[in-house]
């Protein structure tokens, strides 16, 4: 964790918001922006009330979220059993401990 | 630290240890391969000596034989003239015996009359048994010396 907070002027659907954020400028802009696409991307689509947008990209956001929750434990599942076809090639001393 | 960092520093750490591994069986492979071009240089140089050495067995095994077919010539002559000598040596005998009996004639009868032509026969044939028994020592001498220098010989050449 960074030790000092920055703020950072984002502007999200035409409203600007000042965010204070232990994280980058740079990864807090572009965060913002990923969220002003996908509003934009769903009131383009034909919902005009922003709030009811909002929510929309917040569940296409979560969405995407857990979806990558799901290929990074996948991925973290093969990593942990290659580690284990490895481990029996090495010499005792030299195996560590499984995670 | 997330599940996905810590599994993959654990796979990170394994396989540089395994290549760790591979990098030692790589330098034991090496030395070994080396180990095995000397021994097959080595047995190369063993088996080249070993062919010299087949050679000069063979070729001393050839002068041994020379050697033992001459020995046996030279102790069959040897044995042969052996024979001789003791022939020689009863038939001087008996002409000394002879001879004495002659001289002691020669000498009676030179203090009366000159010696008879018969006692003069028994002389040169006692002159000549003496002779020939010399020349048989002799020769039989030279043998025995040829017999010893042959055993000497054999003695000094190596086993195959």
């Amino acid at each position: 964790m960074k030790d000092r907070k920055t703020v950072v002027k984002v502007r999200i659907v035409g409203e600007e918001h000042s965010l204070r954020t232990d994280q980058s400028p740079e990864h807090t802009r572009a965060v913002a922006e990923h969220v002003d696409r996908t509003i934009r991307a769903i009131m383009d689509a034909g919902v005009n009330e922003t709030s009811k947008a909002a929510i929309l990209a917040a569940l296409q956001i979560t969405d995407e979220l857990f979806k990558e929750r799901e290929g990074a434990e996948a991925v973290t599942m093969e990593i942990r059993q290659l580690a284990n076809d490895i481990r029996p090639l090495l010499p005792p001393a030299k195996r560590s401990e499984a995670s | 630290m997330r599940p996905d960092l810590a599994a993959f520093r654990e796979l990170d750490t394994l396989v540089r240890n395994l290549s760790d591994q591979l990098a030692g069986y790589r330098r034991r492979a090496l030395a070994a391969e080396s180990r095995v071009r000397e021994l097959e240089q080595g047995a190369d140089e063993l088996g080249a000596a070993a062919s010299r050495a087949q050679d000069r067995a063979e070729s001393v095994t050839e002068q041994l034989a020379a050697a033992v077919e001459s020995l046996r010539v030279e102790r069959e002559a040897a044995s042969s003239a052996r024979a001789q000598l003791a022939g020689l040596t009863q038939a001087v005998a008996a002409s000394a015996e002879r001879a004495t009996a002659a001289e002691l004639a020669v000498a009676s009868a030179e203090q009366s009359a000159p010696i008879p032509p018969a006692h003069r026969a028994v002389v040169r044939e006692n002159e000549e048994l003496k002779r020939r028994l010399d020349e048989a020592s002799t020769r039989t001498h030279e043998l025995g010396e040829r017999l010893r220098f042959l055993r000497q010989q054999l003695a000094t050449v190596p086993e195959k």
